[in-house]
C-alpha cells in the first residue's frame, strides 16, 4: 500500500517519465512470465518422460533378487548341535543317484566319507566302482585302475566345455562348497530343490531350455526339477518324498562344505569354557593384587612448626 | 592346617611342584575332554555316526573308523 | 516414448472409468475358483495312491488359511488380468508387459513362512 501511494505521487508529478517506466515494467514482467512458463513446461515434460521411462525399467525387482528362502529346523542348528549322520548317508545316496549325473564334487575325497556316513569297506567298494588313471605300463601305454580311498570323487564331465556342451551351455556348478557359496546356505539349497512350481507365474517369459524357480535370482534356471517322490529307495526305509530327499541332500552338501563342523563345535565348547574361566581367574587375580594398593591410605603429618 | 600340609607335600620342592603342574595339566585335559565329549555326544544322541553305524548293522563291524 | 505416455494415461483412465472388462474379470475369477478345486481333487487322489510330500501337504494347509486365501486371490486376479492382456491384439509388441511375479512371491513367501517351521518335524 505504501509503495503504491508513493507511485501515485510520482505519477502526478512527472507524467512523461512515469509513462516510460510503466512500459519498461510491462516488458520485463512479460519476459519473466515467458521464462517461468518455459521452465515449468520443460520441468513437467522432463518429469513426464522420466516417469514414462520408469514404467518400463526392470531393475531392482523382486524377481531379480530371487525369493528369500525360509529358515528350516536343521539338525545342526544351534551352537552345540551336530549334523544328522543318518541324513548325510541318505544324502550321499541322493547325490550319487540324482545329482552326480551333472554335478561334480571335486574337493571331496572318498576317505573323508569313512566314519562320517559310511564304513571303511563300504567306501572302498564305492571307490572301486570308478576307474582312475594309473601309471603307464612299461611300453608307455596309459593304464586305468580302480579307485582307492585316497582318490577324489570323480566328476561327471572331463572339463567345463564338456559340461557346458552337455547342458545347452549351462555349467552345473561344483557342489563341494555350494552350501557356503550361496546366500541362505542349506535353506537356499532346500528351497531351490523343492521350490519348482508347476507353472511359472502368469506373464513370465522364460528363455528356451530354462525352468522357473522363484528362489533362483532372476527366476530362470537351467536345471529342471530333479527330485520327485520315490525317486530313490532308501536302505533304511525312510519314505523318499521330495522334501525328505531335498533335506538329506542339503545335509550331505552342508557336510561337504563344512566337514569339520561337528568337531569344530565340540572344540568351540571346550574353548569357551576354558577361556571364560581363565578370564574370570584373571579378573580375580587382578582384584587380589590390587586390593592392597586400592585400600592404601596416605596420611601426611606436617612437622610441628618450631617456635 | 591343611594348606600347610599341601605346601609341605607339593610346593616345597620345586621338582615336585613342576611335576604336579605337569601331571595336573595332563589329567585335567583328558578328564575335561572326555567330560565335554560325553555331554556333547549325549546331547546329539541319535544323530552321530556311531548311532548310524549301530543301525546299519554288522556290515562293517571289523572296520576301523579312522 | 509418447506411446507409453499415452498408454499410461489410458491405464489411469481405465482404473477410474468402469468398463465392460469388469464383468469379464468376475467371470474369469469364478472360472479360476473352479479350476482350483479341480486341482485339489487331483491331489487328494494322488494322496490315496502313494506317499505324499510333506512340504506340499503343509503348503496346501497354509493355502486354506485366511491370509493364504487372500494372497491366492490376489495372484489369481493378476493372472486373470494378464491373461486378458495376452488375448488382446498387439500384446507381443507391447513395450512393457505385466507379470505376476510379485503376487506369486507374496503368496509363496507366506506359504514358506507358514509351512517351513513345522516341516522338519515331519521329516526324518
Amino acid at each position: 500500500m505504501f509503495s503504491r501511494s508513493i507511485l501515485s505521487r510520482m505519477v502526478s508529478k512527472t507524467a512523461a517519465r512515469q509513462l516510460s517506466t510503466v512500459s519498461g515494467n510491462t516488458a520485463k514482467s512479460a519476459n519473466n512470465k515467458l521464462l517461468i512458463t518455459g521452465a515449468a513446461l520443460a520441468g513437467i515434460t522432463a518429469s513426464g518422460l522420466l516417469y514414462a521411462e520408469s514404467l518400463t525399467a526392470n531393475a531392482m525387482t523382486a524377481a531379480e533378487h530371487g525369493l528369500h528362502s525360509p529358515e528350516f529346523d536343521w539338525p545342526q542348528n544351534g551352537p552345540f548341535s551336530t549334523f544328522d549322520h543318518a541324513s548325510i548317508r541318505r544324502g550321499y545316496q541322493v547325490y550319487r543317484e540324482v545329482c552326480a549325473a551333472c554335478h561334480s564334487l571335486d574337493r571331496v575325497a572318498w576317505r573323508t566319507l569313512v566314519g562320517v556316513s559310511h564304513t571303511n569297506s563300504e567306501v572302498k567298494e564305492m571307490a572301486e566302482e570308478f576307474e582312475y588313471d594309473d601309471e603307464p605300463d612299461d611300453n608307455g601305454n596309459p593304464k586305468k585302475r580302480p579307485g582307492k580311498l585316497a582318490d577324489y570323487i570323480p566328476a561327471p564331465y572331463p572339463n567345463e566345455q564338456a559340461a557346458r556342451a552337455a547342458n545347452q551351455g549351462a555349467l552345473p556348478p561344483d557342489l563341494s562348497l555350494i552350501v557356503k557359496a550361496r546366500h541362505g546356505g542349506s535353506d537356499y539349497i532346500f528351497s531351490l530343490l523343492t521350490g519348482y512350481p508347476e507353472d511359472a507365474p502368469e506373464g513370465v517369459t522364460l528363455p528356451v531350455g530354462s525352468n522357473y524357480n522363484p528362489y533362483f535370482p532372476g527366476g530362470s534356471i537351467a536345471m529342471g526339477r530333479v527330485l520327485f517322490d520315490d525317486l530313490v529307495e532308501y536302505e533304511d526305509g525312510t519314505p523318499a518324498t521330495t522334501s525328505q530327499m531335498a533335506k538329506d541332500v542339503s545335509q550331505f552338501l552342508n557336510w561337504c562344505s563344512e566337514p569339520e563342523h561337528d568337531e569344530r563345535k565340540r572344540q568351540g565348547l571346550k574353548a569357551i569354557i576354558i577361556l571364560s574361566s581363565l578370564y574370570l581367574l584373571s579378573v580375580w587375580v587382578k582384584k587380589f593384587k590390587w586390593a592392597s594398593i586400592k585400600t592404601r591410605k596416605f596420611t601426611y603429618t606436617p612437622p610441628k612448626p618450631r617456635k | 592346617m591343611s594348606f600347610a600340609s599341601i605346601y609341605k607335600v607339593l610346593f616345597k620342592r620345586n621338582s615336585i611342584f613342576v611335576g604336579t603342574v605337569f601331571v595336573g595339566a595332563f589329567l585335567f585335559q583328558t578328564e575335561f575332554d572326555s567330560a565335554i565329549t560325553k555331554w556333547y555326544e549325549n546331547r546329539n544322541k541319535g544323530k552321530l555316526w556311531k548311532d548310524v553305524k549301530a543301525r546299519i548293522g554288522s556290515n562293517g563291524a571289523e572296520d576301523d573308523d579312522e | 516414448m509418447l506411446s507409453t505416455i499415452v498408454d499410461y494415461i489410458e491405464e489411469i483412465k481405465d482404473q477410474f472409468v468402469p468398463i465392460v472388462a469388469r464383468a469379464e474379470d468376475e467371470v474369469e475369477e469364478t472360472n479360476d475358483g473352479e479350476e482350483e478345486e479341480d486341482d485339489d481333487d487331483d491331489d487328494e487322489d494322488e494322496d490315496e495312491e502313494e506317499t505324499k510330500d510333506q512340504y506340499d501337504e503343509l503348503k496346501e494347509e497354509c493355502l486354506q488359511t485366511e491370509k493364504g486365501k487372500a494372497l491366492k486371490h490376489h495372484y489369481d486376479e493378476c493372472a486373470a488380468r494378464v491373461q486378458l492382456q495376452k488375448e488382446q491384439p498387439g500384446y507381443d509388441d507391447l513395450e512393457n508387459k505385466e507379470d505376476c511375479v510379485e503376487e506369486f512371491f507374496h503368496l509363496q513367501h507366506y506359504l514358506d513362512s507358514c509351512a517351513a517351521p513345522r516341516l522338519f518335524n515331519k521329516l526324518k
